[in-house]
């Protein structure tokens, strides 16, 4: 059995639908292949993580206060202070520094293989789920910079990268839906980077040229 | 005496004031001499750009600058640098300048909300504005266009184009070599003029459409969350193919080998096959985004 028909059927083995003959050429394929293991092992996990949720459930705590609480922290007062190209350039370097944070995870192109976010969901913050965080973190301090700007700029050029950045967000949302019920495919968690690195580059656009 | 020193101070002040800034359009007609293949940057907050190769070894600014601003031009001959100054906010004033650039310059352009249109350029262009369209036309070789809300147009037979947009349309025409374009929200249109050696075409949800023959060992990667992608072969092509979307359609021209899912705990599915014995590697992923393979 090869790695590719391992991943065809995985899903019959996890849920015990497998013939015996099958099943044993699948133990034996698990045996001897580390990836295939870690893949059935995240199977597993999930499938039991997501046995254990209640039907429904409310949050612990109010989240967005705390978030708001950060963003407040992170945006400027209205009128610019002395220096501001260096919030500015704080913010690039964050959105430089959240790029080749992203390049080491996942290179051009599609990743064969790589971190995902299903370690996040059973336990300890994943290498994807951290940088989600640092970009969160790079456009906070990227539209804090833009912020700054916001008395001499266009306000309806304001308005639309306002609009086009809620359509990424959007986008983000989406892909992050679909990560909830396949935590560990890589093209999903590629998509999720990538979406984040192009709204950093969008307000990296729009603060560069707004110096012109 | 009183009405005399009166009108002389305004006089005086009237002058000082016109030295700074005109306080209305003011036609233009500079030049200086320039290198054939040196660096020319161009600076206008707003109004509109238009770059135009020529023969002379001559950079020439012609058109008008707004109210309150300013051209500065100046340069080694190496280096020529191209700026409107605006006195106060510079997006305020609403300059349309026209410049003439030895051909084989490196031509680069930066403006918030100009247009910006480059023609009959053969060294490598970049342009780059928020508010405004972009064209680059002509034989330039080498291309990167950007703009936020605008289109991007390259035409011509560039062997390296580098462009985006956030929601405008992005056009390629022409291009052979490599390509690497993205867009968030805007449709992406690629026509290959000669065979592609790398492209990179990526959108967030704007549709993707390429056109164009691939070479022998090319790598094509097309890649959306939830834009529809459509790529458009001929029928001799040899490539291997990944196609692969989460919960989109898959729909081929070329036939399948290997075909994935969905599987009961994910929808993903994914088509791997080779035509033509292989060579070029083609990869295309959506999240949600249609599939389509074409023969030409």
């Amino acid at each position: 059995m090869t790695c590719e028909e391992v991943r065809d059927r995985i899903d019959d083995y996890v849920d015990g639908a497998l013939d015996e003959a099958a099943f044993q050429e699948m133990e034996l394929h698990l045996a001897t292949c580390a990836e295939c293991r870690v893949e059935e092992r995240t199977l597993r996990a999930l499938l039991a993580h997501a046995a254990a949720l209640p039907a429904e459930m409310a949050p612990g705590r109010d989240l967005w206060a705390g978030i708001e609480a950060r963003l407040d922290e992170a945006r400027p007062r209205w009128r610019p202070r002395p220096g501001v190209l260096a919030g500015w350039g704080a913010g690039l370097a964050a959105a430089a520094g959240v790029v080749l944070a992203l390049s080491a995870l996942y290179g051009p192109g599609r990743p064969s293989a790589g971190p995902s976010l299903a370690p996040a969901a059973l336990g300890g913050e994943s290498p994807v789920a951290s940088v989600e965080r640092e970009y969160a973190r790079a456009a906070a301090e990227l539209m804090a910079a833009l912020e700054q700007q916001r008395d001499r700029l266009p306000p309806e050029t304001l308005a639309s990268v306002e609009k086009d950045l809620r359509s990424i967000d959007a986008a983000l949302q989406e892909v992050r839906r679909a990560l909830a019920t396949d935590p560990a495919n890589p093209g999903l968690n590629h998509l999720l980077t990538s979406t984040h690195q192009r709204k950093v580059e969008v307000l990296q656009h729009v603060l560069k040229l707004s110096r012109t | 005496m009183v009405v005399a020193s009166r009108t002389i101070a305004v006089a005086v002040l009237a002058a000082s004031m016109g030295a700074v800034r005109p306080a209305r359009a003011e036609q233009l007609d500079q030049r200086r001499p320039a290198a054939s293949d040196g660096l020319v940057e161009i600076e206008n907050p707003a109004g509109s750009v238009r770059v135009i190769g020529w023969s002379k070894a001559e950079v020439a600014v012609t058109g008008t600058v707004g109210r309150r601003a300013r051209l500065n031009l100046r340069g080694d001959g190496r280096r020529t640098h191209v700026e409107v100054e605006v006195e106060g906010n510079p997006h305020a004033a609403q300059s349309d300048i026209e410049v003439h650039v030895p051909a084989g310059s490196r031509v680069s352009v930066e403006s918030f909300a100009s247009s910006i249109t480059v023609s009959e350029v053969t060294g490598p262009v970049t342009a780059e504005t928020v508010n405004g369209a972009v064209s680059v036309s002509g034989s330039v070789k080498e291309v990167s266009a950007e703009s936020v809300n605008g289109a991007v147009d390259v035409s011509g037979a560039p062997t390296r184009v580098h462009a985006g947009t956030v929601n405008g349309a992005l056009t390629v025409r022409g291009a052979r070599g490599e390509i690497e374009v993205n867009t968030v929200n805007g449709e992406l249109r690629v026509v290959a003029g000669g065979p592609i050696q790398r492209a990179h075409l990526e959108s967030v949800s704007g549709s993707i459409r390429f056109e164009g023959e691939l070479a022998p060992h090319a790598d094509l990667q097309a890649q959306t969350v939830s834009g529809e992608v459509e790529l458009v072969l001929p029928a001799g092509t040899a490539a291997d193919f990944t196609v692969t979307t989460f919960s989109g359609a898959i729909d081929t021209d070329f036939g399948a080998s290997l075909y994935r899912g969905p599987r009961r705990h994910s929808p993903e599915k994914e088509l791997t096959f080779s035509i033509g014995g292989g060579g070029a590697k083609v990869s295309i992923e959506t999240l949600s985004g249609a599939i389509s393979l074409r023969k030409r």
